[in-house]
């Protein structure tokens, strides 16, 4: 643990005394009244009381507040979201957790590099770009770049704006920045440990952080092609997420304040013209919990997702008498960057997690953070964001078989995948059929003609502007099959 | 593979991931509660689960993510979390005098950082996960994490 900084001797001792932690004698078996009631009669008593004697006056939320306004776009999702099956299966990757037997392992001890300026070995992807009506397929060698591209998050972000296109990818421990002018041929054109990327009006502007350090590189592509380092950001702190349009960059941020045992840092939202000035925002005025806020930009529009605390539980007296962390949902959007408008208000439980976008229309994964397995729903928007409607069916996925036990027991999933690319929505239902649409709403049917979902095959998508990559991963051989469909 | 043979075939897989995991799982619930006794029931229950789904648990997948997530949600509870507000938990028994101390003064310094804040720390510090790994953990998104992580090691350097 030598490479902690001072700091964290606190994290060293932690784990000194989390070390000597005893497991139990024997793995626990069937009933659970043992721990799950631990407490017994006396907690529903207590509970009982508490509810009666607090009452739902003292459960307040912060209200919040709001103002908006105006411009044009860039940004989009394509790719995976909520899984469609998985009745028992936790949302976290199981490729991605840590190894079951590790020892706790001291984070890298040497300085990660600074992002470098590269010209890697450049991939292809046939394909028209519009009015989808099949694929013509090509799996892919293990050694095509295209194979192995990867996105924190499990999700690949395409980017397009004045010059083309744009993408992060892992590579191994480092992110690269795909750029193609096309959406045919690409380029990695940057790498660093940690890339966040966005497309403003003077061009892409990317933060390049590293993992175990707090310091951030600002670099700027006006062509896409070529990058210059514009120094460290000014302004703000340490960047979380960046999203951009036409009108500028938004960012959400760690903001120290105070000094020494005082010190603190707060999110807050930031505006920037060109990624290096940037200007602490008040925002929507909301108080962020502890999960923050995510700004994200399609068709023009910022948005910001996330859910605000609501306040502990406290008496006439001040005293807290019990206090619980909860949330309620938050969606915001905004032309300018700095005004910003309620996208309406949400269940207490709808939590957006990620938006998608097309030409004509937005997509809102929701999830309630409160139902094991997530409940994953789906909203529409064909006025850019302003007004949502839910959709149940998951456009023309239809709901997977019920869920009616265990884990996720009560919640309904897509049988299905949907992914854009920024300018039409590709679904994927698990029986092998397939649509398009530019706006979430009117779906047309095409020819899928490669791998589908089965009992032991699963089948991730992510959405380029010319076709699609299929990842189909075999659950009783492991195995992993990649392939590019050329869209026709 | 016969019925029986497959029953006994999940009943070794659970021990045997009982055996490997139970430090790391107990390890981020006491990261997410600070709270000793409520991390080794939660614990507990994570593995009740597990024991309980272990015939649709697809076991050629590593489990350890199925229990952390499962361990969260159980630890995000409202009810439960109310409960333990409102009963307060016991430290451990296990320790003497001085490592009791020692781990209230651990306790007290991590108390500055929410859950998310202690949880990503320590999974991204001490573990190794990646920020993405860890965001799929949370339920959240890598830049949250990168925030809570700048945020926890901002109140650590102020707590020490």
């Amino acid at each position: 643990m030598s490479s902690f900084r001072k700091g964290d001797d606190i994290l060293n001792e932690w784990l000194a005394v989390a070390d000597r932690a005893t497991p139990p004698a024997r793995a626990p078996r069937g009933s659970s009244s043992g721990t799950v009631f631990r407490y017994g009669f006396a907690a529903v008593v207590a509970l009982l009381i508490v509810a009666a004697v607090i009452g739902p006056r003292v459960f307040t939320t912060t209200g919040p507040a709001s103002s908006g306004s105006a411009t044009a776009t860039q940004s989009t999702t394509a790719s995976g979201q909520p899984t469609a099956s998985p009745s028992i299966q936790p949302t976290a990757s199981p490729s991605t957790a840590p190894t079951p037997s590790e020892q706790p392992t001291p984070p890298a001890t040497t300085a990660p590099p600074s992002a470098t300026v590269t010209s890697g070995p450049i991939f292809t992807t046939n394909g028209v770009a519009s009015d989808w009506k099949g694929f013509d397929w090509t799996t892919l060698p293990a050694d095509s770049p295209l194979a192995n591209l990867s996105s924190p998050g499990g999700t690949i972000t395409v980017i397009t704006w004045a010059h083309g296109y744009a993408f992060t990818a892992l590579d191994g421990n480092t992110t690269d920045v795909w750029t193609s002018p096309d959406g045919i041929v690409w380029l990695p054109t940057l790498t660093a440990q940690d890339l966040l990327l966005a497309a403003g009006p003077s061009g892409l502007v990317a933060i390049a952080t590293e993992s175990t350090s707090t310091t951030t590189t600002v670099y700027t592509s006006a062509d896409g092609t070529n990058w210059v380092s514009a120094g460290q950001p000014q302004g703000i702190g340490t960047i979380s997420s960046i999203a951009g349009t036409k009108a500028g960059l938004v960012a959400v941020a760690t903001v120290s304040s105070g000094t020494g045992k005082f010190a603190t840092g707060q999110l807050q939202i930031a505006y920037s013209a060109d990624g290096v000035s940037w200007t602490l925002e008040p925002g929507p005025n909301v108080a962020w919990d502890e999960y923050g806020p995510q700004v994200d930009a399609a068709n023009g529009r910022f948005f910001l997702i996330g859910g605000s605390q609501i306040a502990a539980a406290r008496s006439r007296t001040g005293i807290v008498l019990a206090s619980s962390v909860q949330s309620t949902p938050e969606f915001w959007w905004s032309d300018d960057g700095r005004t910003w408008t309620s996208a309406g208000s949400r269940g207490p439980d709808d939590f957006v997690s990620q938006i998608q976008s097309a030409r004509d229309g937005l997509l809102a994964w929701t999830t309630d953070r409160m139902i094991p397995g997530g409940g994953p729903g789906l909203d529409v928007s064909t006025d850019d964001g302003k007004t949502w409607t839910k959709d149940s069916n998951y456009g023309p996925l239809g709901q997977a078989p019920a869920i009616t036990e265990g884990e996720g027991m009560g919640s309904t999933s897509p049988d299905g995948t949907i992914a854009s690319n920024g300018s039409m929505f590709l679904a994927l239902k698990n029986d092998g059929k397939a649509w398009t649409s530019y706006d979430g709403k009117k779906w047309t049917s095409i020819t899928w003609g490669g791998p589908t979902s089965g009992p032991s095959d699963v089948v991730t998508v992510a959405m380029l502007p010319r076709g699609v990559i299929a990842n189909s991963f075999d659950k009783d051989s492991g195995a992993t099959s990649i392939s590019y469909g050329a869209a026709r | 593979m016969s019925v029986q043979a497959a029953a006994t075939s999940t009943e070794v897989l659970y021990e045997r991931a009982f055996q490997e995991h139970w430090p790391a799982v107990f390890k981020f619930l006491l990261a997410w509660t600070n709270d000793w006794a409520a991390a080794e029931d939660l614990a507990q229950e994570a593995f009740l689960r597990l024991w309980r789904n272990r015939e649709r648990v697809d076991w050629s997948e590593p489990v350890l993510p199925w229990l952390l997530v499962a361990g969260r949600r159980l630890a995000t509870d409202r009810f439960r979390a109310l409960r333990r507000r409102v009963l307060g938990t016991p430290q451990p028994n296990s320790f003497d005098d001085r490592q009791r101390d020692r781990w209230l003064d651990v306790q007290a310094a991590m108390a500055s950082l929410s859950s998310t804040e202690r949880s990503a720390v320590v999974l991204n510090l001490i573990f190794g996960s990646s920020t993405a790994e860890v965001a799929e953990l949370l339920d959240t998104t890598p830049g949250a994490v990168r925030a809570a992580i700048a945020r926890a090691r901002e109140k650590l350097e102020a707590a020490r």
